[in-house]
């Protein structure tokens, strides 16, 4: 029997994709770790910011105009505080809802006195990620507040099915039944919210879509025009941005070779509209994203590892979850599976920033050594998930209740 | 949250996300980009001057020092360095393209100007700081070697 459009519209919100509280909660837990590790705005920024002049603050158009100069430093070093904060609260599942949502108001007010300096970055998703999840079931599991028998901070609404149809504290009721432990476990895995994946994956591809449409309009698939290699002469020669492969394209004379650059981002970026109202080709087009953000890292030294976090929600961590399990199959490892992830993530990110350190990879542009080892591992898992998006296997493979 | 309420979420931004973005095409026709905003950077510029010839706008400052009657040519990434790369562009169109706003800067900011300026050239004493906009043309294969003619577009002299 045919669907109708209701359904269809119900089912792109809430069947799209699934994935169990603990794939979450790992998800949770590398959100948080990256921007410690690798997002957060340098200290010495906000220094700088405290030291300019009034006449140099020049906010956008928005809320930020309604402040007339830079804070001073210490401000901005305690919002900066603040955030930390609230990111170790989110790392650990301690009031997870409530960490999360602070996570990006924190986030967007640094970024909006950034911004003030008089360019916007747009990693807006840095702040949209923690926000929506807020609401999904990230810390119901391996977090403080399950430890805590807390679980209505982040229990959700166990909205996946019609029947919990506002059902939030169904999960509570449960946990305080006869064998809590065992039933809750059940209970846990069995309802997650799962919408914050649809939602992210309308921004993403809507924001994309806001990316390719005025290329349209430029003139960018004008044959005789080579957009990308002006932009790229634009990076290379008043930016200095000549590292890595930047100074052999600028060898590169082949028209065919800038054209096809041309169309392609723009076939890209526009379609991305359309692919995420398909679960397997919203994954194909993160995979096609991460590619194009490598090739853009390695040609004009811009490395957008913003956007990454979001990116990395459509992993499906229901594999990693279950590549956990079968490292630590028995259930007194359970609480501990999120810990053991989060330390061994935590070294894995250190070991990157010591690497970084070095200042390999980097002589003349503004990139940090991490971004090119994050965003070249980047690109081998996203090889990887083309090829598994096509056959359905592994770290990008069907999930159970995919509907695609 | 109930299946209603997300419902309504999804509906608001169906309709949100395209009317913002029709919003932020008429305010940054009079003003710059809003924020915050769902959008990505579109790089709607082609860069083309004409065929085979690429044009493209940079900047230097030069500081003119009386008592050795000397003028220093600074690059603005290293005479600003302390702002991060990816905002310098937009520190620098904001603030040295216009006239009326560079050539109106208060005593605050004409100070901070002429210490980091003579930060960076210890021993100096500058007393005029010219932004030089200068477009740049670079032209079939000898662009490698960089620009193959330079047209100054705008200059923007601050005493200090």
């Amino acid at each position: 029997m045919q669907k109708s459009f209701s359904d269809r519209f119900d089912s792109w919100i809430f069947d799209s994709f699934h994935v169990s509280p603990g794939g979450l909660a790992l998800f949770r837990i590398f959100t948080a770790l990256m921007i410690l590790f690798f997002l957060m705005p340098a200290e010495s920024l906000f220094v700088t910011l405290g030291g300019l002049p009034d006449d140099f603050y020049n906010p956008p158009p928005g809320p930020m105009m309604l402040f007339s100069s830079f804070p001073p430093a210490s401000f901005l070093l305690g919002v900066h505080a603040l955030l930390t904060g609230s990111l170790i609260a989110l790392l650990l599942g301690f009031y997870t809802r409530w960490s999360s949502l602070l996570t990006g108001i924190l986030m967007l007010v640094l970024k909006g006195f950034i911004f003030s300096i008089g360019k916007i970055n747009h990693d807006l998703l840095i702040s949209v990620v923690p926000v929506i999840f807020a609401f999904s079931s990230w810390g119901r599991v391996y977090s403080l507040d399950s430890w805590l028998g807390r679980n209505g901070e982040t229990a959700g609404t166990g909205g996946d099915s019609p029947e919990n149809d506002g059902a939030g504290t169904e999960l509570q009721a449960d946990v305080a039944q006869a064998e809590p432990e065992k039933k809750t476990e059940q209970e846990k895995e069995e309802k997650t919210e799962s919408w914050p994946f649809s939602l992210l994956a309308l921004f993403i591809g809507f924001m994309f879509f806001t990316a390719g449409f005025p290329k349209i309009l430029g003139g960018w698939l004008n044959l005789s025009t080579q957009a990308t290699r002006g932009h790229f002469f634009n990076q290379y020669f008043p930016k200095e941005r000549t590292d890595l492969m930047a100074e052999a394209a600028l060898g590169w004379d082949s028209m065919f070779f800038w054209e096809f650059l041309d169309i392609a981002t723009i076939v890209f970026e526009v379609g991305f509209l359309l692919a995420i109202f398909h679960p397997r080709t919203t994954r194909l087009f993160i995979c096609i994203a991460v590619v194009f953000h490598f090739s853009t890292m390695m040609i004009m030294n811009i490395a957008f590892l913003f956007n990454f976090i979001a990116y990395a929600a459509f992993l499906n961590w229901d594999w990693v979850n279950k590549k956990l399990e079968t490292l630590l199959p028995h259930s007194g490892w359970y609480p501990f599976r999120g810990w053991i992830w989060g330390a061994g993530l935590g070294i894995l990110f250190s070991a990157i920033l010591a690497v970084s350190s070095q200042g390999v990879f980097i002589d003349q542009s503004d990139m940090i050594s991490y971004e090119v080892i994050m965003l070249a591992s980047a690109f081998v898992l996203a090889i990887y998930g083309l090829l598994s998006a096509v056959f359905r296997i592994g770290l990008f493979g069907k999930n159970p209740a995919e509907s695609g | 949250m109930n299946r209603k309420t997300v419902k309504r979420i999804f509906i608001f931004f169906l309709f949100f996300l395209p009317l913002q973005y029709g919003l932020i095409g008429v305010v940054s026709l009079y003003h710059s980009e809003p924020w915050p905003a769902f959008i990505f950077p579109g790089f709607k510029n082609v860069y083309v001057f004409e065929a085979d010839t690429y044009a493209i706008v940079d900047l230097e400052f030069q500081a003119w020092c009386e008592e050795t009657e000397e003028t220093v040519v600074m690059d603005p990434l290293s005479l600003f360095n302390d702002i991060p790369r990816s905002q310098s562009q937009g520190f620098l169109r904001m603030n040295f393209r216009d006239r009326d706003k560079a050539g109106g800067f208060n005593e605050q900011a004409v100070n901070w100007l002429k210490k980091v300026a003579e930060n960076r050239h210890p021993g100096h004493r500058f007393t005029r700081l010219d932004a030089v906009w200068t477009e740049n043309y670079y032209t079939g294969p000898s662009r490698t070697a960089g620009a193959d003619s330079t047209h100054e577009i705008n200059r923007i002299t601050i005493p200090l």
